[in-house]
């Protein structure tokens, strides 16, 4: 790639010569060519009129015939001047303007601003590739909770819609092919403050590539990638992959949850976030027949999920013959009553449509609510946009792709040991589940939530470790007090603790720490800055153990006699 | 044949031919160096210096800047002799040519570092 500068004076070559071999010729010109005093002597002028008279004349400034009235030679020499010089300079800056309107070089000024833009970044970044749906909801995620974000993009458009966004920090916007790897490094995959490398275009053969070219250029980085194809995603976690979204997985999982266990998937909800709440009863009936709509994946992986799971189900596909689908699968256009009558849409409880195009979702769903009035909807959202759409339909839940792409990443970019709780936490109880979710609605209410670990050691928590090791006791509960204030409690708690080998899922207030414990909180971005307190302040942490008031923030010749 | 690469090796080899042609001569002299010789020596040192801006090698970064300093050294010949003969009425003494001459000397040597560089960078592509 060219720098501006270099592209500038390529360009401005022709015009220069010309400018000068004009000016030159003129020049020399006037030195040559004789005038006649008023004696009739001749003179000629030497270098120092001459090159005045052309300065003058050249830049259209015409002071005159100076130093004395020219002679007719001279008039005419004058006369080519004037037309020749004022061509070099409108050629000159002709070229220069047609170079500041050229795409070219807009393009090498825009990306060499950026790439100090990205030089210029003190802070662990994230590489996003891909502005789309989830792109774009990961970028506005990240940059609320003040960390930063760099974009590729193959498309114009998205680039422009990033900059339009209104953001306190700047969010760099490239306009590359991010499946070369070059771009990757022009966006700063190779910086030393590169945090991760997110590959989310729609395309799976991109992404793949995305996620080798970060494994290879980078080991440094975290890589989270999306795969539509189980093939690509197999793929990507072979080659350890950080994390790697399947969203006909994610939407299955969520589906069979929203279904079978409504606790579990509200607890699973509220801590995602990922904009897709079930608005039916808490005590409505949920067994019986769950109607699948949809050609792909989504509704094939979501079938089987539900059948492990012991709820029957039933597929419409669009087309097929018996071969490739479960038993009972019915086949038709999802949209129309009839294909629906012959699937029983009057005596289902509910109807899941996972079609790849939302207008056939939103007709499908239509079409059975005015069959069956006391249906349950479930629907994918392939885009954003159509969100309202489906709220006036009806639908129950709606599950955005992008919602659950981005919904998924976020967790795992701000704590590494999310995905282990999400585990662990699916595996209890509705009961448990009921619990957890009160105890984070008295905690934090219904705020957006933030997750960050941290983990009792000498080097990352050194008071704390002092006490411990002391044989001093201090507990979860004691974490999240106010630091401030010890009889208040902040908006967080404490999720899990890893210990050894084993974890503790949700621990009690009055659990003790141990050294080496693993700690995922998770709570408000405000509360999360005042729990690093605890982390480095000896006073902070004694005052929170023991109540004792933060002596040390007074200086030394007050303490002694504060002291009792 | 490269008709771009014969202006540019053009341009190089005029420059430095016009200032050895003003330098050579008596130093104090001014019956041995021409003031069209100079301003010729100066026109061509400036194109040369646009034909050379824009390489982003390195060997271009040598050639621009050598180009640069002829045009500086250049430059600053003119204006002595400009200022001695117009402003103060000094005049052409013996004196004033001499430092003409040695700064044109120096932009001399210049003129024959860019030379020298372009001769290298096309033996280097030859192999």
């Amino acid at each position: 790639m060219n720098t501006p500068l270099s592209l500038l004076f390529q360009r401005m070559r022709v015009p220069l010569v010309v400018l000068i071999g004009a000016y030159a010729v003129a020049t020399l010109g006037f030195t040559l060519i004789p005038g006649y005093d008023d004696s009739g002597e001749p003179w000629t002028m030497n270098f120092l009129h001459a090159f005045y008279v052309v300065s003058y004349t050249g830049s259209t400034i015409g002071f005159g015939e100076i130093p004395a009235e020219f002679s007719d030679g001279q008039r005419m020499w004058a006369l080519l001047c004037i037309y020749m010089t004022v061509f070099a300079w409108l050629f000159a800056i002709g070229s220069l303007v047609g170079l500041v309107r050229d795409d070219a070089f807009h393009e090498a000024l825009g990306r060499r601003q950026l790439q100090r833009t990205i030089r210029g970044i003190r802070a662990p970044f994230y590489l996003i590739c891909g502005y789309g749906g989830a792109g774009s909801m990961l970028v506005d995620n990240l940059v609320k909770s003040s960390r930063r974000v760099v974009v590729v993009d193959r498309s114009a458009d998205a680039i422009r819609d990033l900059q339009l966004q209104d953001y306190n920090v700047q969010v760099p916007g490239f306009r590359l092919d991010a499946s070369v790897p070059e771009s990757l490094i022009k966006a700063g995959l190779q910086n030393r403050w590169c945090a991760g490398l997110l590959a989310l275009t729609d395309s799976d053969e991109t992404n793949l590539k995305i996620a080798l070219a970060g494994r290879l250029l980078n080991q440094k980085v975290s890589v989270a990638a999306r795969a539509d194809s189980a093939a690509t995603s197999r793929n990507m976690i072979s080659f350890e992959t950080g994390f790697v979204i399947r969203p006909a997985e994610e939407f299955a999982q969520r589906a069979t949850l929203a279904v079978t266990r409504p606790q579990a998937y509200q607890l699973y909800e509220r801590l995602s976030e990922a904009g897709a709440r079930q608005k039916w009863e808490s005590d409505a009936r949920l067994d019986g027949i769950w109607l699948i709509c949809g050609q792909d994946d989504f509704g094939r992986l979501l079938a089987e999920q539900l059948e492990r799971e012991g709820v029957a189900t039933r597929i419409i596909a669009e087309d097929g013959d018996q071969a490739g689908w479960p038993r009972g699968s019915i086949f038709g256009p999802s949209s129309e009553g009839d294909t629906l009558e012959q699937a029983g849409i009057g005596e289902v409880t509910g109807l899941i449509t996972t079609h790849a195009n939302d207008a056939e979702n939103l007709s499908t769903i239509m079409t059975a609510l005015m069959l069956n009035p006391e249906l349950l909807v479930i629907a994918r959202e392939n885009h954003l946009h159509n969100r309202q759409l489906f709220e006036e339909a009806g639908t129950h839940l709606t599950c955005s792709v992008s919602g659950i792409v981005a919904s998924a990443i976020r967790p795992v970019l701000e704590a590494p040991m999310v995905p282990a709780f999400f585990e662990a936490m699916l595996g209890r109880d509705e009961g448990w589940s009921r619990d957890c979710l009160k105890r984070i609605h008295d905690r934090i209410g219904e705020e957006r939530v933030q997750y960050w670990s941290s983990r009792v050691s000498e080097k990352r928590t050194p008071p704390l470790a002092e006490i411990i090791e002391s044989g001093g006791e201090f507990t979860v509960g004691m974490l999240t007090l106010d630091p401030r204030d010890r009889n208040e409690k902040l908006d967080a708690l404490v999720l899990m603790i890893g210990r050894e080998d084993h974890v503790l899922l949700l621990p009690d207030e009055d659990e003790p720490l141990a050294m080496g414990d693993r700690i995922l909180f998770c709570g408000t971005p405000h509360s999360a800055e005042l729990i690093w307190a605890v982390a480095v302040d000896p006073d902070v942490v004694r005052y929170l153990q023991s109540g004792h008031p933060r002596l040390a923030s007074r200086p030394w010749w007050w303490r002694t006699a504060a002291s009792p | 044949m490269n008709p771009e690469k014969v202006v540019f090796a053009f341009f190089i080899l005029l420059a430095l031919t016009l200032n050895f042609g003003f330098f050579i001569g008596e130093m104090d002299n001014p019956d041995h160096h021409n003031a069209y010789e100079l301003f010729a020596a100066i026109a061509v040192s400036l194109i040369a210096t646009v034909m050379k801006m824009g390489e982003r090698t390195h060997i271009g970064a040598v050639l621009l800047a050598s180009s640069l300093v002829a045009d500086l050294q250049l430059l600053a010949a003119a204006l002595v002799w400009g200022v001695a003969v117009h402003v103060t009425d000094a005049g052409l003494t013996p004196a004033v040519m001499a430092s003409v001459v040695s700064l044109s000397g120096g932009a001399l040597l210049a003129n024959i570092v860019s030379t020298v560089v372009v001769l290298i960078e096309t033996n280097r592509f030859r192999r």
